[in-house]
């Protein structure tokens, strides 16, 4: 066993760059998906712990004796009462704010009353699932609450899905070795090794890549999150505590390496089972599948201008474009898989700002005006006029000095009655409410102050648009590295083939052509991810309460991360066509890893 | 008869590290058009490097080659590219056939690049002279050692170049296989064809009109 683990060792060692590459692309796709991991975790403790912290209230005939029994109960810490037509709401906080427990508690609370006391119960956990628009998407908050599920069940949900597409793409990179050492596995197969063993060495090696990425990938991952934070609460008025606050699931974050170790695992042992189930002799060969699309593509073309008597051949014209068809069209199996390595690298880090911000946004949007520390909702209510509040009132209003801005809604049919989201300037909040109120006086409007219901679906839009901001740039570097490594990788495996159609007379910079006619064909991958990307987006946009700017903002991320990963592919090229000119063609001609 | 190669003061200076490796070693030689000449050492003596520097394969540290009276060194990447093309034809010890065409595209694969494409006629000739117009439409992986080095003789021979060189073109190959191939080369030279070819096999290179020996970078004619 010690041997052949050490042959495993020894050949990382040896193809060092070939490792380096899964190492940084396991890393990368090991950021995106912590990354991501870390925003879902924020955004689902958020979803449910704020309702911890927030009150459950409790509506029936209570009086001061009943509200003193609730605050004995063990798991309360306050409790307030508030009588409007005879009807007390007892307003509870626990202790714990676990979701998970709420219906404990709610249990023993009603089991200190009496019985006919026992009124129905609520907690404000379910408006905000709805506000967050979570229903019916994610997950069903209903069944959350009947089943006191936890965040735990759901991140590891979301967890699983991640590590899925990450693992996909790390597999992919793993596809690349094992392709390149199959003659090698051939080799040790006829010298007597096992293809338990020819698979324990790939696991060990897939071990290695696995640990040293995880360590790599964790600081910086952590880093990030902190700095994104840090910069996105630079123009926070909200109460910190308001706001999901990113932080590592360690739990989740362990069980993504588990369970991407396993599935890596499974594929490579499908991926060696497929090419060792030849006889040795043909492993060691490594004939490839070309023969099955061969037949699919005679290259008539290729034959009518190789011979001067079946075509007036313009030499201005690109000599090479019928290889180019040649090599694209029988090479299918490659292009596919390269092509399914851009799809998933492309989806990736966009799937993870898309799906850790659409749940959110609708709270946003909803709730940017309801904050705490800096609006005010009034309502306007007057039975002898159908419609209560003027324009000129509303202008008014707005001329106050701290008034920012206000959304006016319309609370019933028959518009009695008018509430007005005000925003105001906390730093003038006072003396604008004071202005408020002489103005709804002088206009015989009624005024009531209700702003106290939304303490915790406070939120700033702008903490969470630098988040997803710095994060979206951040994994969209990732990707970029992914892609340069990628292409790179590519351009390296192909160096003999070049180099060879050099020494029989190509031009250097007709493999510009061949790399750019590559680049087209790899085209429609990136098209099928735009395809896989915005309808689902789309349908977000749909269900939830998004303006304008959110769905700009999601187009513009898209379009600059489909820039980058142009400009990146084309900086890629540039590098490697240097570096291959740098070389000789004989050395280039013996170039493997 | 007229020089077609000519080398002068060749040198290639491989470094490793702190350490420095002349490959070779201030060599010098001509070939006549039409002659055979072989380049005969151990192993590691410098016969490929020397070999691609005649080919302009890898670049010298210093010194020039001059084929039909061309610096090599002085011509552009381009007019190298097209050079190589029309007046140089590679035989490679481990073939070096593109994997994904055909043998018949592998083997026009130079006719493709350049600017005079050849005759169906010539091409039937060559095909008929290697004895492998039944394995054309095969790809390289379905052809035997000996198949494969026949197709890269074709490839080489293509488009009529003015010099073959040839590194180790049986070194891959069995006894049977070998003899025919030398037979083939034997009598592409005595068609005219100059040919260079590196080999360790003393029984081949005595076939040569001009026998090297190589050793430690430095070459003597024998």
């Amino acid at each position: 066993m010690k041997t052949y683990l050490s042959y495993g060792v020894r050949e990382m060692v040896k193809r060092k760059r070939l490792f380096l590459f899964i190492i940084l692309s396991f890393t990368s796709v090991m950021i995106v998906g912590l990354n991501t991991g870390i925003f879902m975790y924020g955004f689902l403790q958020s979803r449910i712990e704020q309702a911890g912290q927030d009150y459950h209230f409790m509506l029936g005939r209570l009086d001061e004796s009943d509200l003193e029994i609730i605050r004995s109960v063990d798991c309360v810490e306050s409790v307030r009462g508030e009588e409007v037509s005879g009807t007390v709401t007892a307003y509870i906080i626990f202790k714990d704010d676990f979701a998970g427990k709420f219906k404990i508690y709610a249990e023993e609370v009603l089991e200190a009353l009496d019985p006919w006391e026992r009124i129905p119960y609520y907690h404000n956990e379910k408006i905000y699932y709805d506000a967050a628009g979570v229903t019916g998407f994610w997950f069903n908050p209903i069944y959350m609450e009947s089943y006191n599920y936890n965040y735990l069940d759901i991140s590891i949900l979301i967890t699983i899905l991640f590590s899925f597409a990450a693992s996909a793409g790390v597999l992919l990179c793993f596809h690349i070795k094992i392709s390149s050492t199959t003659t090698e596995y051939g080799i040790l197969s006829s010298l007597g090794m096992k293809k338990r063993q020819v698979f324990m060495i790939n696991l060990l090696q897939l071990f290695i890549c696995e640990a040293i990425s995880f360590f790599i990938a964790f600081p910086i991952s952590y880093i990030v999150m902190e700095v994104s934070s840090h910069i996105a609460k630079k123009n926070l008025y909200s109460l910190e505590s308001n706001l999901f606050i990113v932080k590592i699931p360690y739990a989740d974050v362990l069980f993504a390496l588990i369970f991407m170790f396993a599935f890596i695992g499974f594929g490579i042992g499908l991926m060696l089972k497929a090419k060792l189930k030849m006889p040795i002799n043909y492993v060691i060969k490594d004939i490839k599948n070309i023969n099955v699309v061969y037949s699919g593509y005679s290259g008539k073309k290729f034959e009518q201008l190789a011979f001067e008597s079946e075509s007036e051949k313009d030499t201005s014209k690109s000599s090479i474009a019928p290889y180019i068809n040649i090599y694209n069209k029988r090479n299918f199996y490659g292009i596919f898989y390269e092509s399914m390595c851009r799809i998933f690298i492309m989806v990736l880090p966009i799937a993870a700002v898309v799906t850790s911000i659409f749940p959110l946004r609708p709270m946003i949007a909803s709730t940017k005006y309801l904050n705490q520390e800096d609006c005010v909702v009034i309502d306007f209510i007057d039975t002898f006029n159908s419609n209560p509040i003027s324009e000129s009132v509303k202008e008014e209003i707005l001329s106050v000095n701290g008034v920012v801005s206000y959304r006016p809604e319309v609370s019933n049919l028959t518009n009695e009655t008018v509430v007005l989201h005000i925003n105001l300037d906390p730093d003038l909040r006072d003396s604008a409410l004071s202005e408020i109120e002489m103005i709804c006086d002088e206009n015989y409007l009624g005024f009531t102050n209700r702003y106290q219901i939304t303490r915790n679906i406070v939120t700033q839009s702008s903490y969470y648009f630098t988040l997803y901001i710095c994060e979206g740039i951040f994994l969209t570097i990732c990707s970029g590295i992914i892609i340069f490594l990628l292409n790179t990788y590519v351009f390296s495996s192909r160096k003999p083939e070049f180099a060879l159609i050099r020494v029989l007379g190509l031009k250097s910079d007709e493999i510009k052509k061949i790399l750019m006619r590559d680049s087209i064909l790899l085209l429609p991958a990136y098209v099928l991810s735009m395809i896989i990307y915005y309808p689902i987006m789309f349908k977000f946009f749909m269900m939830g309460e998004f303006d304008l700017n959110i769905f700009m903002y999601i187009i513009s991320f898209g379009i600059i991360q489909a820039a980058v990963f142009f400009a990146v592919s084309l900086l890629s090229y540039r590098y490697n066509l240097r570096r291959f000119a740098k070389s000789s063609i004989s050395e280039n001609l013996n170039k493997s890893y | 008869m007229d020089a077609l190669l000519k080398c002068e003061n060749l040198v290639k200076i491989f470094t490793q590290g702190e350490k420095t490796i002349y490959a070779v070693k201030d060599c010098g030689m001509t070939v006549r058009k039409g002659e055979f000449a072989a380049i005969t050492g151990p192993s590691g003596s410098g016969k490929s490097t020397l070999l691609n520097l005649m080919a302009y394969l890898d670049t010298p540290t210093s010194g020039n080659v001059f084929i039909n009276g061309k610096n090599l060194s002085e011509l552009k990447d381009d007019e190298l590219s097209e050079f190589r093309n029309a007046e140089i034809g590679f035989i490679f010890q481990d073939f070096n056939l593109l994997p994904i065409l055909s043998a018949k595209e592998n083997i026009l694969m130079p006719s493709l690049l350049s600017k005079n494409p050849v005759s169906r006629s010539y091409f039937n000739e060559i095909i008929e002279l290697l004895g492998i117009g039944d394995r054309l439409e095969h790809l390289p992986s379905e052809l035997s050692g000996g198949q494969r080095q026949r197709v890269a003789i074709a490839r080489a021979l293509i488009n009529k170049p003015s010099v073959i060189f040839a590194d180790e073109p049986t070194g891959n190959l069995d006894r049977e296989n070998s003899a025919e191939i030398i037979s083939l080369m034997m009598s592409l030279h005595s068609q005219g064809c100059t040919i260079i070819m590196v080999t360790h096999d003393m029984d081949i290179a005595s076939k040569a009109d001009t026998v090297y020996r190589m050793t430690d970078g430095v070459i003597l004619k024998l």
